[in-house]
């Protein structure tokens, strides 16, 4: 596909006290195409989200953004740079509306900070109308209905509240999304319209990471999988590869198959 | 030389008093993850129960002791039960539970000031132990009882919840919830034990102050306070920490009044609680072994 | 999006806010009692400090302990400027705010690295250290006795000291509301809301943690030395325990008497917390018994504000921030 990588992640490594959680992983992250990551459950996956952020400093490799390196950055200026994600379990802000949480993922467009707010309160006034005009398409783009955009956001039920994370993440117009786990809890009608609208993101232009259990999920949207296993890259490839990959197979079903 | 030891000795007589604030606040801290904001009130009642029952009822010295000592244990298991136990299962938000307790503080305070009077009073020394000289340093005789009761308490507490299945069962309660329901100890039992050992602590931390500064019933909030600079130097959570935090606090503000400006020494041991948390949150006293919340 | 909501809550503060202009205006012209006027400057004053507090607590979820020191800070900068340096009212009261709120910016950084219940230990120690400081440094405090005495009364041209206060304290209440509500308005306000729940969720989006809570930090320390200030103006006369951790309690009770969830209850918590002592006989007495009743009822009960849940009670309406 497309040749220069949107994202690379080269060699990145975390460990906890004496425990590697991630070790020498490297991957590349293509504008346009949703990237799954998987592999058995404490593997690293939400490690490497949180190291891509900067919720984690890495201990070693180097992470870039459209051929810049990032590695250093702080966790908000990356925000700032375009890189947004979602959570294993969704983070809404409690005491706040639905429409108001994603008016607040687009933060990163507003112009306006402290000192206006203060002296020009007509321009944020201005501001928040684009803000919620923004967050309003973003909602509807991620099939939460108009009668909740009122409602306090943390009453929703949980569902909704996941697809107000990605309207959120949607808000703050991301070029690489993170999504950690986005079908969890979803019942298959959800997790189909979920495939259709992370397929419809990527299409945008935008590189979509997708940590995921689901595999009927990850191999019908994605065009290349990484799989880790005790914080390795264990196989790399497209859908068709991983499939009818030894290691994976043998990680996925047990050592013992492995041995065998 | 005489001078310097004097004051060591004044700093170890009150840092007896601050370790055994700061032992209750973290047999608390360690049973139900609380900061306890009215720890202070347990002590400002043992002082102020204590003079009112030795001066305004005129109960032998012992029985007022004991009397004081009950007062502040009734009055921890009663805060746990009728308030905290509750709120605890409403609402675990830490600071919701902080503002609860600063609402307990206050509420004993303005009880003890009803119940009291607002008067600044003073209670006279236990006797019995003699004042200590020794060239030309001395220990008063409250400072013996001081020392000697820290003494006590510590080793009763220790040998409690290190030897015995009560004190193990204790431990694990704040840790290991189920399992130490099984060993015959609830969270609930174990945070109103915990609480109820707290008020007596502090009762008798009070009580034993009060002949050497006076009781009040607004003393709460500056033990309180230095209870908890001591708790949080020593490390949270860690009970040896907490009586050497209190040792420590004591003897700095000691120094600090008698060689830079007395007016001043209880501003250091606030300094110093606001420098440990924000640069060495697991104390200044041994390895940290305490899990940072 | 429906046409009848707006996206911006400040039409609506505005109105309010001009409602509170006239209602204000309206008492100080009807009123012809020393102790009706008295209870309202005392109570304008206050409710400035509360509303710093409440953009730090209720939006920020930033606990603070110690806003008495900032009012007793801004209330010393006044004197001091008023006195030792002999400049005239405005410039003290300009001094006042500045000198906080630098010094909260300053602070800000380091404590804030402290959260929940070891920020509130860390900032109740710093206001009682702020307490020991003022009552020992008399060469600038003049301790507990005398302390402050005799600031000059502001008292011109047919206007008595108590009329000049009353306007002043109203003008600056009315301006900390136009900089509060404005401020949780627009976007920054939005990013605040968000660290309130996880600050990771916020830095993700791309607030700056750090300095969101730095700026709060000292505007509240800032709205504190107005305060303060305003304070020491009315009263001329001051010593440190008027600024001691009970003061600081009492910002809180105003606080969570009023609203977490929205500026206006400040002013309905501080006019509760001034009114009450004045209003009944011998409450004084029991002062510390019932603040301490009122708040673990409200930490149990309605633990985003007594004014709000009532206000919700009332209405029906789930809140929308």
């Amino acid at each position: 596909m497309s040749s220069t990588p949107l994202a690379s992640i080269k060699g990145l490594s975390k460990r906890f006290g004496g425990i590697a959680a991630v070790s020498d992983v490297s991957f590349d992250l293509v504008a346009g195409e949703v990237t799954a990551l998987i592999g058995p459950n404490g593997a690293g996956k939400t490690t490497l989200i949180n190291l891509v952020t900067g919720v984690l400093a890495c201990d070693g490799g180097t992470i870039s953004l459209e051929g810049e390196d990032i590695t250093a950055r702080p966790t908000h200026q990356r925000g700032t740079a375009g890189i947004a994600r979602t959570y294993q379990t969704p983070q809404i802000a409690h005491g706040m509306s639905v429409l108001t949480n994603v008016m607040a993922g687009a933060y990163r467009f507003g112009q306006h900070g402290l000192l206006s707010s203060v002296f020009r309160p007509w321009v944020v006034m201005k501001e928040n109308d684009e803000m919620a005009a923004r967050a309003a398409q973003c909602l509807t783009r991620a099939g939460v209905a108009e009668q909740w955009w009122q409602r306090l956001a943390t009453d929703l039920p949980y569902g909704l509240q996941r697809r107000v994370e990605i309207a959120r993440s949607l808000a703050q117009d991301p070029k690489l999304l993170l999504l950690d786990e986005p079908a969890a809890g979803l019942n298959p009608s959800e997790t189909a319209d979920l495939s259709r609208l992370l397929s419809e993101i990527a299409a945008d232009g935008r590189a979509v990471l997708l940590v995921e259990h689901d595999m009927g999920m990850v191999m019908s949207i994605s065009s290349h999988i990484v799989v880790v296993n005790f914080g390795r890259k264990l196989a790399e490839g497209t859908p068709k590869d991983i499939a009818s990959n030894k290691d994976v197979i043998a990680a996925y079903l047990g050592a013992d198959e492995a041995v065998a | 030389m005489d001078t310097l030891l004097q004051i060591l000795i004044t700093g170890l007589v009150v840092g007896c008093i601050y370790g055994m604030a700061a032992l209750g606040f973290t047999i608390v801290y360690n049973a139900t993850k609380l900061i306890n904001f009215a720890n202070g009130e347990f002590l400002m009642l043992g002082g102020v129960l204590l003079a009112c029952a030795a001066q305004a009822a005129k109960l032998p010295m012992s029985l007022a002791l004991l009397l004081a000592v009950a007062g502040a244990a009734l009055t921890g298991w009663l805060m746990q039960r009728c308030i905290l136990d509750m709120a605890m299962a409403r609402s675990s938000d830490p600071l919701t539970l902080v503002m609860l307790t600063i609402g307990v503080a206050l509420a004993l305070r303005g009880a003890a000031a009803l119940a009291f009077g607002r008067e600044i009073t003073f209670v006279p020394e236990f006797g019995l132990l003699p004042l200590v000289l020794i060239g030309n340093v001395y220990i008063p005789s409250q400072g013996l009882w001081i020392i000697f009761v820290l003494a006590l308490t510590s080793t009763v507490l220790w040998y409690m919840f290190s030897k015995t299945m009560f004190g193990k069962a204790m431990r694990a309660a704040s840790q290991e919830p189920r399992a130490a329901a099984l060993c015959g100890i609830e969270p609930k039992r174990a945070a109103a034990i915990a609480m109820t050992l707290a008020g007596a602590l502090g009762g008798l931390a009070g009580a034993m102050l009060a002949p050497i500064s006076a009781a009040f019933y607004e003393n709460g909030i500056f033990l309180g306070l230095k209870g908890f600079a001591a708790a949080v130097a020593g490390g949270l959570g860690n009970p040896i920490g907490a009586i050497v935090g209190g040792l420590l606090i004591g003897v700095v503000e000691s120094l600090s009044a008698g060689y830079v400006a007395s007016g001043f020494k209880d501003a250091v041991g606030f300094i110093l609680l606001i420098l440990v948390l924000i640069l060495r949150p697991q104390g200044l006293v041994g390895r940290a072994i305490v899990t940072r919340v | 999006m429906t046409t009848s909501t707006s996206n911006s809550n400040l039409r609506h503060d505005a109105v309010i806010l001009a409602g509170l202009a006239v209602v204000l205006t309206l008492a100080e012209l009807a009123l012809t009692s020393q102790f009706h006027r008295s209870i309202l400057i005392l109570s304008m004053i206050h409710a400035i400090a509360a509303i710093g507090l409440t953009l730090l607590l209720g939006y920020a979820g930033q606990v603070s302990l110690g806003q008495g020191a900032f009012m007793g800070i801004g209330a010393y900068a006044a004197a001091f400027a008023l006195q030792k340096l002999a400049l005239p009212a405005p410039v003290a009261l300009v001094a006042a705010v500045l000198l906080p709120g630098l010094l909260g910016f300053l602070i800000a950084r380091p404590i804030l690295r402290l959260s929940g219940h070891n920020l509130a230990l860390g900032t109740l120690a710093l206001g009682a250290v702020f307490f020991v400081v003022a009552a020992q440094w008399r060469s600038v405090t003049g301790g507990l006795d005398p302390g402050i005495v005799d600031l000059p009364s502001l008292a011109i041209a047919g206007f008595s000291h108590e009329r000049i206060l009353y306007i002043l304290a109203g003008i600056s209440l009315l301006s900390a509301i136009a900089v509060a509500v404005s401020l949780v308005d627009g976007r920054f306000g939005r990013g605040l809301m968000v660290l309130r729940t996880s600050e990771l969720v916020a830095a993700c989006m791309g607030v700056d943690t750090v300095r969101a809570k730095s700026m709060v930090f000292a505007i509240a320390a800032a709205l504190s030395g107005l305060s303060g200030a305003l304070l020491a103006l009315y009263l001329r006369s001051f010593n440190a325990s008027a600024f001691g951790v009970g003061l600081s309690i009492e910002l809180l009770m105003m606080v969570i008497l009023g609203s977490l969830s929205t500026v206006w209850g400040a002013i309905f918590g501080a006019f509760a917390i001034i009114v009450l002592p004045n209003l009944l006989e011998g409450f004084d007495h029991a002062k510390h018994l019932i603040y301490g009743l009122v708040m673990v009822g409200i930490m149990m009960f309605a633990p985003r504000g007594l004014g709000e849940t009532l206000f919700r009670l009332v209405t029906r309406k789930r809140s929308v921030a």
